[in-house]
């Protein structure tokens, strides 16, 4: 058995909202948890997670030995390193105070369920208000009959209850057993599969004493950490208190997005002459994408670049150049952001209009705008158009031959060009051969993800993060 | 032990501990041997250390088991609340025959 005391070091922690979503299961009601799921779905680095919020607990493995533990989960050892470690003796109950880094092991692999109540006994008694996980309690429970088993659970939450402490029970049974109907609180992880790709799903089947608005919520295992996303609002996000935008300097083939993660992500940053086609989900819209289109657009001009746009149907060219505003000085937004519109209702010297009976003059009036704005010194510029609005206004030819001109001047001049895309549209294929990198950006469970179609990459997690006052874009693997 | 009454009072526990099962029964029994070197057939000599030994396992739980175990013995209880570690003790004294009449005896 592992013990561990008190607290655990600050620097295991997986952030704030992942904790927040899992505190109901650590409130006073909830004495007992039931954590289900099938082999490799993170029963136990979920349970370690748990652990560590609570602060206090025993971990008793059923199934892996010592070594196999540290292999396994290698934040065990930091986990029960960084707390104070108690040695058991079962002899006597002699209590001796090891090394601040070693810790007994009761290795129960090939117990039955007196060794189990046992270990809980013992821990009970020497750590104050423990949490004890059993992972996992169906190794033991399957060789006792059913009727066995249930009074052993019983029992053994009487002795919670009793003592304070709250038992966690690890189980790979897929049924409904006794223990579903005993606990406090219910969750099941699951396996599944979007396009391809792994996603991790935490369903919340029951928690006594709290209203579960949510049926489930997207996870990842990334960096062997148990990492819930809450649901993010797929609204257009306001910023409390905007601050100036902090650019990352372009390198020397690549364009920076702003973002550390999407530069990753798209293989160093957008390569110049690139052409990115975003797709969108059944359930995003620009709402959703627009952040990232606010973080590359500051970036840009931030970086003495410029930006060029045909916002999207239902994207208003005050609201763009709003997102903008608030982060950049609106001297170099006059100066390096330009907006155009079939319809124009406001005259700015951000705005243009476009023909819309024309596509051959709308395409030469961006080409114009965009000589002016780059200017002599050929400043780098991005372009970005939603297809939906051209495929509104124009044939479907004519709009594809409208992007296949617009990707023909990037790579001419060495810019870069991202086009938005709604599901569904009958230009994706097309567009898709046409471009460098095609990507898509979804929603599940409430979580915003993204992955890249064309060249293949896993799916990713994407995180608003607005705390330091501007769009800052983070990603996180589902692994 | 060869006391017939303290046979059935043993066994009467033992069937108010199989309400929780044959291996917290088992627990129960072996803990109290370690704890206190009290073997389950001494259990009504050292009834006192039988109650701190449930006290010891369950906590404030442990009144739920008291309870449990003096139904069997036939014994009602009012308390709704569960049974204190004195009742137990005392009732686990007093319901041998044989412990009641050397108490007369001695008065």
């Amino acid at each position: 058995m592992l013990t561990v005391k008190t607290s655990i070091a600050p620097d295991l922690d997986a952030g704030p909202d992942s904790d927040e979503m899992l505190k109901p299961l650590l409130k006073s009601q909830v004495k007992s948890i039931l954590l289900k799921g099938e082999p490799g779905t993170g029963k136990t680095t979920l349970a370690l997670e748990l652990l560590r919020i609570y602060g206090s607990g025993i971990y008793v493995s059923t199934r892996v030995s010592q070594e196999q533990s540290k292999d396994h989960h290698p934040e065990l050892n930091s986990l029960f390193d960084s707390g104070e470690a108690i040695e058991i003796n079962p002899q006597d109950y002699d209590l001796k105070r090891g090394s601040s880094s070693a810790y007994s092991f009761e290795d129960l692999r090939f117990s039955n369920p007196e060794d189990v109540v046992n270990s809980v006994i013992r821990a009970i008694q020497k750590v104050k208000k423990p949490m004890i996980i059993l992972d996992s309690w169906d190794a033991i429970a399957n060789r006792t009959e059913k009727s066995e088993r249930l009074k052993v659970e019983q029992s053994l939450s009487l002795m919670a209850l009793g003592n304070e402490a709250k038992l966690l029970f690890v189980s790979e049974e897929p049924q409904l057993t006794t223990t579903d109907y005993l606990v406090d609180a219910v969750v099941t992880l699951q396996n599944d599969l979007y396009e391809g790709r792994r996603v991790r799903r935490i369903q919340w089947n029951k928690i006594r004493g709290s209203a579960m608005t949510n049926w489930s919520n997207l996870f990842t295992l990334f960096d062997g950490r148990f990492t819930a996303f809450s649901q993010q609002a797929l609204m257009w996000q306001h910023i409390a208190e905007p601050q100036p935008f902090v650019p990352i300097a372009h390198k020397e083939a690549f364009y920076s997005t702003g973002s550390d993660d999407l530069d990753a992500f798209f293989g160093g940053g957008l390569r110049k002459t690139f052409f990115v086609l975003v797709e969108f989900g059944q359930y995003v819209g620009s709402a959703a994408f627009n952040p990232v289109s606010t973080s590359i657009r500051c970036n840009f001009i931030m970086n003495d670049g410029c930006s060029i746009t045909i916002p999207s149907p239902g994207v208003s060219a005050n609201r763009i150049k709003e997102s903008v505003a608030h982060h950049v000085p609106t001297k170099l937004i006059d100066s390096s952001l330009r907006l155009a519109y079939f319809e124009l209702f406001d005259v700015d010297p951000c705005f243009f209009s476009l023909n819309a009976s024309s596509a051959k003059e709308s395409f030469d009036k961006i080409m114009s705008e965009a000589q002016k704005i780059k200017g002599a010194k050929n400043r780098p510029c991005v372009f970005s158009f939603g297809s939906e609005t051209l495929e509104n206004v124009f044939s479907r030819e004519e709009a594809f031959r409208f992007a296949q001109g617009m990707v023909q001047r990037v790579r001419h001049f060495g810019d870069v060009l991202y086009v938005v895309m709604r599901r569904g549209s009958p230009l994706v294929d097309q567009l898709s051969n046409l471009s460098d990198i095609h990507v898509k950006l979804d929603q599940i469970d409430g979580t915003i993800v993204i992955h890249r179609l064309k060249p293949w990459s896993q799916l990713f997690a994407v995180i608003y993060d607005n705390s330091q006052g501007y769009p800052k874009i983070k990603l996180m693997p589902f692994v | 032990m060869d006391n017939r009454s303290d046979l059935r009072l043993l066994a009467s526990l033992d069937r108010a501990l199989d309400v929780y099962g044959e291996s917290m029964k088992q627990v129960i029994y072996s803990n109290l041997e370690t704890m206190f070197g009290v073997k389950r057939e001494s259990i009504i000599d050292n009834p006192e250390k039988f109650v701190e030994t449930l006290d010891k396992i369950f906590g404030s739980g442990s009144g739920a088991i008291k309870k449990t175990i003096l139904v069997h013995m036939e014994e009602l209880t009012q308390n709704p609340e569960g049974v204190s570690s004195t009742e137990l003790s005392n009732a686990l004294r007093d319901a041998s025959p044989d412990k009641a009449r050397n108490a007369s005896l001695k008065k």
